[in-house]
C-alpha cells in the first residue's frame, strides 16, 4: 500500500473520530443550555409561590426562607451546572413542601390562581426532569467516548475529560393531591 | 342473504347440470354462469345493507353504555389529511375508512376511525410480442385504528414512536431519541423535533404505559405520534372490527360482546396513557 494512501486514511480515521467527539460534546453544552432554561423558568416561579403560600406557612418558615435565599443565589451570580444542580436539589423538595401546605387550607387550594402556579409548577418541574434526562443522557454518550477506544484516543488528544451527571433532587415523600404523578423526579 | 345462497345453489345445480351434459356450449355455460353472478352481486348488497343497518342500531348503544355523548358515524373516517398530518406513514394515494366515532371521554377531546391507506404501484412487463403492458397494484402502508386524543401537555415539535427498536444504522437519520428504558426501547423507536420535548412527552410513566397499551392490542406495527399537542395511535388491525359475522343471527350475544370489547379497550386508550389528568398548564 503506498505511504501517503495509508497516511490519507489514518488522517480521516482521526478526523473522524476527532469530529464525533467534538459532536458530543457540542450537544451536551446543547443539552446543558436546556437545563438552564428550564431550571430558570422553574426559579422565576417562586416569588409568585412564596407570596400565595407566605400567609399560610407559618410553621415552613424555613422551607420558605431557603427556597427564596437558594433563588437569590442563584440569580446572583453566573453558577455552574453542578452549582445550579446542587442548588435545585433544595428548591425542588422546597417549593413541593410549599405546594403541600395547600392540602391544610381549603380556601388556599380551591383558589383559582393557586391552582394555575400549581399547574405552572408541575409543567417546570416535568421541564426540568425532561431537560436532565436529555444532558444525562448526552453526558453517557460523551463519556462513552472519553472511556472506550477509539474515541478515547481523540478525547486524550483534545484534553476531555468525562463530566459529572446531572443528579436529581431526592424522590417525593408525601406526594401532594394534583402534583406530578409521573415519578419523574425533577 | 340466505336466499342469495338458495340462487346460488340452484346456479351450481345447473352448471352441474351443463356440464355434464354432452352438447355443452357457450350459451349454456353462461346460462349457467348468470345466476351465479347476480346471486353474488345481490348477497353483496344484502349483506353491505344488513352491516350498515347492525352498526347503525348496535354501535351508538353500546358507545352510550361505555362513555355516553360520543357520536358515531358508520360510514365516516378521519380525514386524510390527518393521516398524513400524524407523521407516522407515507401520504397515501387511495384512502378509505369507515366507523368515526368522536366526542370527549371525560375532559379529553377523543376521535377515532378505522382506515385503509394504500398506494400505487406500477409495474410494467413486456411480452413475448414485445408489447409492454403497465399494470397497477395497490400495496397497504396501514390498515386498522386510527386513534387521535387531546394530549394533556402543549408542546411545538413532532415526536414519533415508531415500531420497532433502533437498529445500528437509525442514528443516521436526524432526530433518533434514546430513551432509558430498555424495555420501552425493544418495542420502538423515537424520533423527534427537539429531544428535551421528547422527554417532556414521554416521562417514564408514559413510557411503561406505552408498553402496556403495546401488549394489550398485541398487534406489531403498533405506533403513536406526538404531533400539534395531540397524540395519535395507530393499531394494526381489519376495518371490520365492529362488523357482525353474516354466520350468526344479529341478536348473537357473543357478537355485540366483542364489538363492545374493541370499543371498550380502544376508548380506555385514555385512561391507558393518563390522558384526563390535567395537573399541567394545559386545561
Amino acid at each position: 500500500v503506498p505511504a501517503w494512501i495509508a497516511f490519507g486514511a489514518l488522517f480521516l480515521f482521526g478526523a473522524a473520530l476527532y469530529n464525533t467527539m467534538v459532536r458530543r460534546r457540542n450537544r451536551v453544552r446543547m443539552a446543558a443550555a436546556s437545563v438552564d432554561v428550564m431550571l430558570k423558568r422553574r426559579w422565576d416561579l417562586i416569588p409568585n409561590l412564596v407570596e400565595a403560600v407566605k400567609g399560610y406557612a407559618a410553621h415552613e418558615r424555613a422551607v420558605l426562607e431557603a427556597v427564596t435565599a437558594a433563588r437569590a443565589r442563584a440569580l446572583s451570580a453566573p453558577l455552574s451546572l453542578p452549582e445550579k444542580a446542587s442548588l435545585d436539589r433544595v428548591v425542588a423538595p422546597g417549593i413541593r413542601t410549599l405546594v403541600a401546605l395547600a392540602e391544610g387550607y381549603p380556601e388556599l387550594k380551591a383558589s383559582e390562581g393557586f391552582l394555575r402556579l400549581q399547574g405552572a409548577l408541575n409543567e417546570a418541574e416535568e421541564q426540568v426532569a425532561a431537560a436532565r434526562r436529555a444532558y444525562n443522557a448526552a453526558v453517557t454518550s460523551f463519556n462513552d467516548g472519553c472511556g472506550t477506544f477509539p474515541l478515547r484516543l481523540a478525547a486524550a488528544a483534545m484534553g476531555l475529560e468525562p463530566m459529572e451527571l446531572f443528579e436529581a433532587a431526592p424522590p417525593e415523600r408525601d406526594l401532594p393531591s394534583g402534583s406530578t404523578r409521573d415519578g419523574s423526579a425533577p | 342473504v340466505k336466499g342469495c345462497f338458495a340462487v346460488a345453489a340452484a346456479a351450481a345445480a345447473a352448471l352441474a347440470a351443463a356440464l355434464l351434459s354432452s352438447d355443452l356450449d357457450r350459451t349454456a355455460l353462461l346460462a349457467a354462469l348468470a345466476p351465479f353472478v347476480a346471486a353474488g352481486a345481490v348477497s353483496a348488497v344484502l349483506s353491505s345493507r344488513y352491516k350498515k343497518a347492525f352498526k347503525a342500531a348496535v354501535v351508538p348503544a353500546l358507545l352510550d353504555g361505555i362513555a355516553p355523548g360520543l357520536e358515531y358515524r358508520p360510514e365516516g373516517y378521519l380525514d386524510e389529511s390527518e393521516f398524513t398530518g400524524c407523521r407516522m406513514f407515507r401520504r397515501p394515494d387511495r384512502y378509505s375508512g369507515n366507523d368515526l366515532v368522536r366526542g370527549r371521554v371525560g375532559r379529553t377531546d377523543v376521535r377515532f376511525s378505522l382506515v385503509h391507506a394504500e398506494e400505487r404501484q406500477e409495474t410494467s412487463r413486456t411480452d413475448s410480442d414485445g408489447r409492454t403492458q403497465s399494470e397497477t397494484t395497490w400495496s397497504t402502508i396501514f390498515r386498522g385504528l386510527l386513534f387521535s386524543a387531546d394530549f394533556n401537555k402543549e408542546f411545538r415539535g413532532e415526536t414519533r414512536v415508531l415500531s420497532g427498536s433502533p437498529g445500528i444504522l437509525s442514528g443516521l437519520l436526524p432526530g433518533l431519541v434514546t430513551l432509558e428504558s430498555p424495555e420501552f426501547e425493544s418495542f420502538f423507536t423515537v424520533r423527534s423535533t427537539d429531544p428535551v420535548e421528547a422527554r417532556y412527552i414521554l416521562t417514564p410513566s408514559l413510557m411503561e404505559r406505552i408498553v402496556a397499551l403495546r401488549r394489550k392490542f398485541d398487534a406489531k406495527g403498533t405506533c403513536l405520534s406526538f404531533v400539534a399537542s395531540r397524540v395519535h395511535v395507530a393499531v394494526p388491525m381489519g376495518t371490520d372490527a365492529f362488523e357482525p359475522s353474516l354466520r350468526r343471527p344479529a341478536d348473537d350475544p357473543a357478537t355485540t360482546a366483542a364489538i363492545a370489547e374493541t370499543l371498550d379497550s380502544i376508548l380506555d386508550i385514555v385512561a391507558d396513557l393518563d390522558l384526563d389528568t390535567r395537573i399541567w398548564t394545559k386545561r
